[in-house]
Formats: C-alpha cells, structure tokens, sequence
C-alpha cells in the first residue's frame, strides 16, 4: 500500500503537469494567427485575396492562375468592382454597379434574393444532443411564425411522441399521425442526425434535415399540424452522414448534406434532385464550415489544424471555379513547444464539446532535453548518496520519456 | 471497535455535515426557483427552448458546491487528527492502521453521498413537475462530475491534513487543485458523460493519497 500510493501520487503529479505545463506555456506565448479572406470575382474569375498586413492595413490581390497573388495589389475601390456580389451596396451608393455580368442581369433584389449563408462547427456537432427535436409549425395560420409550443421524441420502435411543452402531456393523436408518417418513409431509427433552425425570426420555417440509421436523408415539417415527410433519393451506394436545412430567400436550395465519404451535395427543389458539388472532401465533425453563396458562385471554407481549404463553385452548374488551400504554418513559438514537451495533454478541445483525455503531438525532438533532466536526475541523486540508488535509474527512464513532467515531481519531492 | 471508530469520527463531523446538507438544499432550492420564476413569467415553454437551444442547465449556482463541502468535510475531519497530534494516539489503537484509515475515509464517502443523493434528488424532484426526463437526466448527468469534484476534494484535503511537512501539503495542493480543475473545463451538458467510468476510477484511486500521508506521518517525516 506504501508504494502503490506513492506511486498514484507520482502518476496524478505527471498528469497535471503534461496537462498544465503546455496551457502555461501557449498562455505566455500568444500569437495572432492571421489568415486571408477569400472570394470568387465573377468579374476577373479569379480569387480576391484580402488580409490585414503587419501594418494593420488591409492587403487586397487576385490570385493568377497558379494560385500566387499578383504582384501589384488593388484598392478598396478596384475590389468592390471586383467583387459586386458582396459590395454591391457601396458600388450602387457610387452608381457603378453593373447592368450585367456574365450575361446575368444584376439588380439589388436578384443579388438578395440568391444568397445562400452556412456555417458549422464541430462544438455544435460533437455533443451529446437529447432525444428531444423542437418542432415549429411552418404554416402557422397568422402570416408570422411561432417559438415551438411541441417537442417530438423518438422511440426505440420507430414511433415519435409529440410531447405539450406547457403541460408535459403527449399529444396522442398527433403522435399516432407523425408516426404512421415515419413508418410509410422507411424511417429506420434512431435518429442519426437533425438539423433545423428554430427561431421565430425568419421568414419561413422548412423544418428538419432528417438522417436515420441507415444513412438515408429525409426532410421533415409541420404543416397545419400535420406531418410533411419525404424521403430524398441519394445517388447508389451514397450514404448521408451530416444535412443541413438552408432557409435561403431562394427556396431551391433546401438543404445542404455531406455523405460519410465527405462528398457534398445540395438538395434542390423541385423533386428534391440531389446535385454534387465538386469541392475537395468535407468533414464537418472536424471542420468548421462556412458558406456564402450568391449569384453567380458559391464559396465553402472548410477550416481546421492543418489550415483553410477555399473552394469556389459556379451557382448554377455546380463545377469548380477554383481552389485554395492557405496551410496553418506552425511558429516558432509551436515549433520550441516540440523540443519542451514529449507529449501534451488536454482535455477539452475547440473542435468538440466533449470532455477526455487526449494525448497529442508526441515529439522525438523532446528526447533531448528528456535526456539532460534523467541525466541531473541522476547525477544530483549521486552527489547526495554517493551511488546509484535503483529508485534513481527508475526515476531517470522515467523522466527520459516524460521528460518535465515527471522530472519536476521528483526533484521537488526528493527528501520532502 | 469499528462503531467506535465511525462514532468517533461522526462526533468529528457532524456539525459540518448538518451545516453542509443545509446549504446545499438551499441552494438547489435557489436553482429550482430560479426556474420556477422563468416558468410564471414566461411560461415553461422557455425553459424547455434556453435547455434545448442555449445548452444551458439553470443549475450553475451548484457547480462548486460540492467541491466546497468536500473541503469543509475533510478539514472537519482530519484537521483536529493534526493538531496535538492526535493521529499519533489514533494510530497507536489496537486496530490495523489500514482498516482505520479505510474507515475514517468511508464515513466522510457516506456522508457526502448522503448529501449528493439529497441534493440531486431534490433538483430531480423538482425538474422532473415541469421537464421531460430527457432534461432531467441531461441536467443530472451535467453535474455528476461536480459531485464527483467533491470526493476528489475530499480525498486530497485529507491527504493535505494528515501529511506532516508543510512543504507537501503545498505541493499535494497543487496537484488538487489541477485535478480539480479538469471537472470544470468544459461547461457543454454531458460533456464529462463519456469520461465518467475514468473519473470513478481516479477517485478509486485517489483513496490511496490519505495512506500515503498516513504512512509518512508514521515515518516521522513531520515538520
């Protein structure tokens, strides 16, 4: 018992240690990561590469075909030219916007009514989410819509419950309707995966993206109290892993959806045609996502460690304009961190809302400094007794592969 | 001499755990009328979108209060086996010294189950007049590791009070103190769910601290 609590002493003092001494060490040294802002010009079909400088100013250049910026940079003026779809307010106020671009009639309302926003990040995915799903009335019989007064559970068994928030009470009869309505789709359960956008303040409610077991998509609403399910055709072999609704002023659009290879698609009405877009792989489990579509391209960042991947799609045909990948270089102040630390430890990440241990980073470049501290390990250990006591070799194999971590508790504890 | 010993430490801990009781009911009594006022004002409706939508609880105020009555209790406990040194006669009784320590440990455990058990259940109760047992248990879930906080800072203050040299009651703080924070780094419901079998196991762990000082104090190794 003797030794085996002071060897959970020694354990829980390295695993503080690997978890604090790496957050100490990035506190002290903080670092502006700057990244660019990227869009499509209709006007140049190229990229409109923008970022604040070292001196605070904004740094604005298109791409060339290589994907390099050009030399000579653009003003705020060029830009807004360059890019109507988004300054179109500022080009109207100097009358220069545009009557056509690429054979496309630009007016105020058609750049408004084309734009398509998503964004999402892994903390909103990565969680655990009740089995409880808000459900909106999209055809509410007063023209604006209302909070949620219901919420629908599933069973085990396939069937839903629409459960009375104000009493608690389920709603037999709705319950009995909305699962029949299930049971007709082919909906297997449990719910994989929803996503809706439940607030009031919009201008119309298109309900949920539904995914079920079997990686099958269905959209899914209320309407005058009544179920509106439909299952959306995926392409052979093609499974959905993560839907968005989109709530466009452009209702064609419906939803947005990565299937488990990280292919997308977007989900179009009429008919609910399923139309892929040709961008590089997507993870939104380990990504952050935006999207901002407009009249005449759509632009998806898929952000994460390794860096920003920027895709540019044509809106109607859905083919790639372009790519551009800006890699998170790591820092100096990263790159010292590999010759501190062996590992680090952490246990909450900004990509999840989870909590666990999670060792990361494992860095051979930190052996040597783990070298020198299992070296002063030993050394000190002899000038104090005159021989190599075995609890000192144990010590310094230790501390050769914990390195700090384990070198600090056994210094300081010696003799304590 | 088992009901000897866990009298002994009942004298020892009890104003402490009455005192403890009480005002970890108040509190959850605050937290469910803090709730019970959204619910007059805006209907329960609200409270269901605010848990559902904004991720949120309505049962903050009880985050460190079992991390607090985990210290109280253990300080209660073990601090007057220190002064004078007590733990000296303690451990000169005819019974094994790690069956008496185990004891000792297994009252402060019990007691603070107890108010664990009565404080959540309280909230339970509570919750469950107005919420569907989705958000109870989500509300439940979301603060196991806080009351498991409170073992962990049981366990350490014990270890802290019975060690004999200043210098490692300091250290053992600080390694407290980082474990301790670990329970409160991610505020997300549930999110501590997946880890909970490793949070047991750390606490089963950590029972063996309060021997490690026991052992020292044993050796002399006092200030």
């Amino acid at each position: 018992m003797k030794t085996a609590s002071k060897i959970v002493f020694y354990l829980l003092a390295i695993t503080v240690l690997s978890w604090f001494l790496p957050w100490l060490y990035s506190l002290l040294t903080p670092e502006a990561k700057r990244e660019p802002y990227m869009a499509w010009s209709p006007v140049s079909n190229s990229w409109v590469w923008s970022m604040i400088g070292d001196d605070n100013r904004p740094e604005i250049k298109t791409l060339n075909s290589a994907n390099q910026p050009d030399r000579e940079g653009l003003s705020r003026e060029q830009r807004d030219s360059l890019l109507p779809q988004t300054y179109y307010r500022d080009l109207m106020a100097r009358e220069q916007l545009p009557d056509t671009i690429q054979g496309q009639e630009v007016t105020v309302p058609a750049l408004k009514h084309s734009e398509v926003i998503l964004t999402s990040s892994p903390r909103d995915i990565v969680k655990v989410q009740p089995n409880l799903y808000l459900i909106m009335e999209s055809m509410p019989l007063r023209a604006d819509l209302e909070d949620p007064k219901e919420a629908m559970r599933m069973l085990d068994d396939g069937s839903v419950e629409f459960i009375t928030m104000a009493t608690g009470e389920v709603n037999r009869e709705r319950s009995r309707r909305f699962s029949e309505a299930f049971r007709i789709a082919g909906f297997v359960p449990p719910i994989h995966d929803a996503n809706a956008d439940i607030t009031a303040r919009k201008q119309r409610d298109d309900g949920y993206m539904l995914i079920d077991a079997e990686g099958q998509l269905f959209h899914f609403k209320q309407q005058a109290g009544r179920p509106y399910l439909t299952k959306v055709q995926l392409p052979e072999g093609v499974r959905a892993d993560k839907a968005y609704i989109l709530e466009a002023m452009d209702p064609t659009h419906v939803g947005f959806m990565v299937d488990t290879e990280g292919r997308s698609y977007f989900i179009d009405v009429p008919g609910y045609r399923v139309r892929q877009l040709e961008i590089p792989a997507l993870n939104p489990r380990r990504q952050r996502i935006t999207m901002m579509g407009n009249l005449f391209n759509i632009v998806v960042r898929a952000q994460d460690a390794s860096g920003s991947q920027w895709s540019a799609i044509d809106s109607r045909s859905l083919n790639r304009l372009g790519c551009y990948f800006y890699p998170n270089e790591k820092s100096a102040v990263d790159k010292a961190e590999a010759w501190i630390f062996p590992y680090i430890l952490t246990f909450a990440s900004t990509s999840d809302s989870l909590a666990y241990p999670r060792y990361s980073h494992w860095s051979w470049c930190a052996l040597f400094l783990n070298l020198v501290l299992a070296l002063v390990l030993l050394f000190t250990t002899r000038r104090s007794t005159r021989i190599y006591p075995r609890g000192a070799w144990i010590q310094a194999g230790i501390t050769l592969f914990l390195g700090l971590y384990s070198f600090i508790p056994f210094i300081i504890c010696r003799n304590r | 001499m088992t009901q000897a010993i866990f009298y002994k430490e009942w004298l020892k801990t009890r104003k402490t755990f009455f005192v403890s009781l009480a005002a970890a009911l108040l509190l959850a009594a605050y937290a469910c009328l803090s709730i019970q006022r959204i619910v007059v004002g805006k209907g329960v409706e609200h409270v269901w979108l605010i848990m559902l939508l904004k991720d949120q609880t309505f049962i903050d105020i009880l985050k460190y209060v079992p991390l607090a009555i985990g210290v109280a209790l253990g300080v209660a406990q073990m601090a007057p086996e220190m002064s004078h040194k007590r733990l000296k006669l303690t451990l000169h009784l005819p019974y094994p010294t790690n069956r008496l320590i185990l004891w000792m440990i297994l009252l402060g455990v019990i007691e603070l189950s107890i108010i664990w058990v009565v404080t959540a259940g309280a909230v339970a109760i509570y919750q469950s007049t107005i919420l569907p047992h989705e958000l109870v248990s989500r509300c439940f879930i979301t603060s196991l590791p806080w009351y498991l906080s409170g073992y962990i800072a049981y366990l350490f203050t014990a270890s802290i009070c019975l060690e004999g040299r200043w210098a490692m009651r300091i250290i053992i703080s600080l390694v407290a103190m980082g474990i301790a924070c670990v329970l409160f780094m991610q505020p997300a419901p549930e999110a501590y769910w997946g880890a909970m079998g490793a949070l047991i196991l750390l606490i089963i762990i950590l029972l063996a601290l309060p021997y490690r000082s026991v052992y020292r104090f044993k050796e002399g190794l006092q200030d």
